[in-house]
């Protein structure tokens, strides 16, 4: 130490440096760290997550409070199909269209740059230098997109959901409207899924997030767009499967009785739906992580 | 120093890698040991393959063990003892260098306030207290390559690899950058590969060399076995170069020399280079100066310097190639 108190510039100093004799974290749970990172690294900033999800839960409330004004009045197009649905039924899968939206803008701003960061940072070298497996990147990555789509595709939903149990008149109602809870989950769940699976695959293929969302944003509106025309032109409905919005609709509107608010033809059945979207999140998964696998392999400098 | 660092930190067996028809490791055997071990060679001599090959990343043939771990069965057990300081800047977008030395620590086990206390550490120890808070992708190539430095230390490993770690310093920064992988084994005792084309810099820091060309290993000894390429006792080196100061003619003592059956090269203004004949002892040329009046002022073996004795070894393989 200088006279001044300044150090020198290559003065060496380690704080009492003392080796590390703890137990490690077990290898398999490596994967973890990547997740809490994942959603740590997203909830930065407001424009990244913060003010959608303050967009998620004004929608809940917007649609929470119709459903509380309709909740004795019948969906009218439904009674001409012969079934009795009131509003606050059909507006639970009704929301999926607005959450969709969310979802949509979530995997823009978060996860369709997310490896192509990695892969423009070299960050594979940083990654696979250490006991992380190519699995344990693809789990970390997936499972904290997903998390995040969760708050978009599942949370509203689902608190929608269980605000009808509430609205419920007697014991039977309640146990009517409560069965319906664990299907939107599940509708919340592989649409999370897909909306964080197809952008992280997209993410992968170029090393230039500008380029990747840009490709994620063409599939979304080009891909999906020729589906949905194609679905309707053709008659075909189950094509419509292969547009993302339009599958996860078809398995809430079909896990809530199978009818579609405007027109069956222009949504997939509940097969089709699940069909398609588990399709997506497999296909994604394994395009992500034959991806990240070979530039495991590849990423560690030549010579 | 860890007892790993004492004995053999890797021990090769027949290592061999392909890609497609190129052959980056050509089997390639060894023991290799020390405290801070520079890996030389020229672009393609297969430095950077084995270098994955030691931490399991790329599947070769052969038999290879880092720390006494086999990099085919345990190679996650490797990466938590080994650090890895990349050539190429790797670090994740959006992180400050903190947070990036605790994400590190993390994914190499340790616990989450362990990981946060040791970057912290880690930093210090690289000199970036005051800038640990700022964002790595901001940072200047050398603050880069010291929170590279840091990141590979912070999980505390026993075997370090650095990849060029002086690549785009100023030479200030160089000297620093030495400075602290020099004084690595001692304070952490960790052991170093050192993986540069920068010569002076193992001729400065590396106790042992390894020198690799085409796949194959060429050379592995000390810096002094590698200026002689043979053995480092002084005494038995046949060549000296020989500072004199004559009361007479210059030329007398050369004579002698010659007379003695050496064989004498002047070195103008004042120095001669003298190999001896074989068997001799470096005694011959003292008697030989006592005998023409001279005054030997300064006597040194001539050897290589780290350069030319690299290109010694990487030259003559080449030569041998058909």
């Amino acid at each position: 130490m200088s006279a001044s108190g300044e150090r020198p510039a290559a003065a060496i100093h380690d704080l009492g440096y003392k080796r590390y004799v703890g137990t490690r974290r077990p290898q398999s749970t490596r994967w973890r760290v990547i997740v809490k990172n994942v959603l740590a690294t997203s909830w930065r900033g407001w424009w990244r997550m913060k003010i959608w999800m303050i967009g998620v839960l004004l929608t809940t409330v917007g649609i929470g409070i119709p459903m509380y004004i309709l909740r004795h009045e019948v969906f009218r197009e439904l009674q001409r199909q012969g079934l009795h649905l009131s509003w606050a039924d059909a507006l639970v899968p009704i929301s999926f269209s607005f959450f969709t939206w969310t979802a949509f803008i979530l995997a823009t701003s978060i996860a369709a740059g997310q490896v192509a960061r990695d892969l423009r940072a070299s960050a594979f070298e940083f990654y696979f230098s250490r006991p992380v497996r190519p699995i344990d990147y693809v789990a970390g990555k997936v499972g904290g997109i997903t998390v995040v789509m969760l708050f978009a595709l599942a949370a509203g939903p689902v608190l929608l959901s269980l605000f009808r149990v509430g609205l419920s008149d007697d014991v039977d109602e309640v146990m009517t409207t409560l069965a319906l809870v664990p299907r939107t989950a599940l509708v919340g769940l592989l649409g999370a899924l897909a909306y964080a699976v197809v952008p992280l695959a997209l993410s992968a293929l170029a090393p230039r997030p500008r380029v990747t969302v840009s490709l994620w944003v063409g599939y979304y509106f080009i891909f999906n767009g020729l589906a949905f025309a194609l679905a309707h032109q053709l008659h075909m409905p189950w094509l419509g499967a292969l547009r993302l919005p339009s599958a996860v609709m078809g398995l809430a509107f079909g896990l809530y009785g199978g009818y579609s608010p405007s027109g069956s033809e222009e949504l997939p059945s509940v097969t089709a739906s699940f069909i398609g979207l588990m399709a997506y999140i497999v296909v994604g998964l394994l395009l992500l992580h034959w991806r990240v696998r070979s530039a495991e392999r590849a990423g560690m400098g030549g010579g | 120093m860890s007892e790993a660092a004492d004995g053999a930190l890797i021990e090769l067996d027949d290592v061999k890698k392909s890609y497609g028809s190129v052959h980056a490791l050509a089997g390639v055997t060894a023991s290799i040991g020390g405290r801070i071990i520079g890996l030389l060679g020229p672009n393609g001599a297969g430095k950077s393959t084995l270098l994955k090959c030691l931490l399991g990343l790329v599947p070769h043939r052969g038999n290879a063990r880092v720390l006494g771990l086999s990099t085919a069965q345990e190679s996650f057990r490797i990466r938590d003892r080994v650090g890895y300081m990349p050539e190429r800047d790797s670090y994740l977008a959006d992180l400050t260098a903190v947070e990036l030395c605790t994400f590190a620590g993390e994914l190499s086990g340790l616990p989450r306030t362990e990981a946060m206390q040791r970057a912290h550490a880690a930093l210090y120890y690289a000199g970036l207290e005051e800038k640990r808070y700022l964002k790595v992708e901001g940072y200047s190539t050398g603050l880069k390559q010291r929170v590279k430095l840091a990141q590979a230390l912070v999980h505390d490993p026993e075997l370090l690899f650095l990849d060029e770690p002086t690549n785009g310093l100023d030479p200030r920064a160089r000297d620093e950058m030495l400075e602290l992988i020099v004084d690595l084994p001692d304070r952490r005792g960790c052991a170093i590969v050192l993986s540069t084309h920068l010569l002076p810099d193992v001729d400065r820091i590396c106790d042992n060399v390894v020198i690799m060309n085409g796949g194959k290993l060429e050379f592995f000894g000390t810096i002094e076995e590698l200026r002689r390429d043979g053995p480092v006792d002084a005494a038995l080196l046949p060549v000296y170069e020989v500072e004199i100061r004559m009361g007479g003619e210059e030329g007398a003592f050369a004579a002698a020399l010659e007379q003695a059956g050496c064989s004498v090269e002047p070195k103008p203004p004042r120095k001669l280079l003298v190999k001896l004949p074989d068997g001799a002892a470096p005694m011959l040329l003292f008697r030989a100066a006592r005998q023409a009046g001279a005054q030997i002022r300064h006597l040194e073996p001539d050897r290589d310097s780290i350069e030319e004795a690299f290109l010694r070894v990487v030259g003559a393989k080449k030569k041998a190639a058909p």
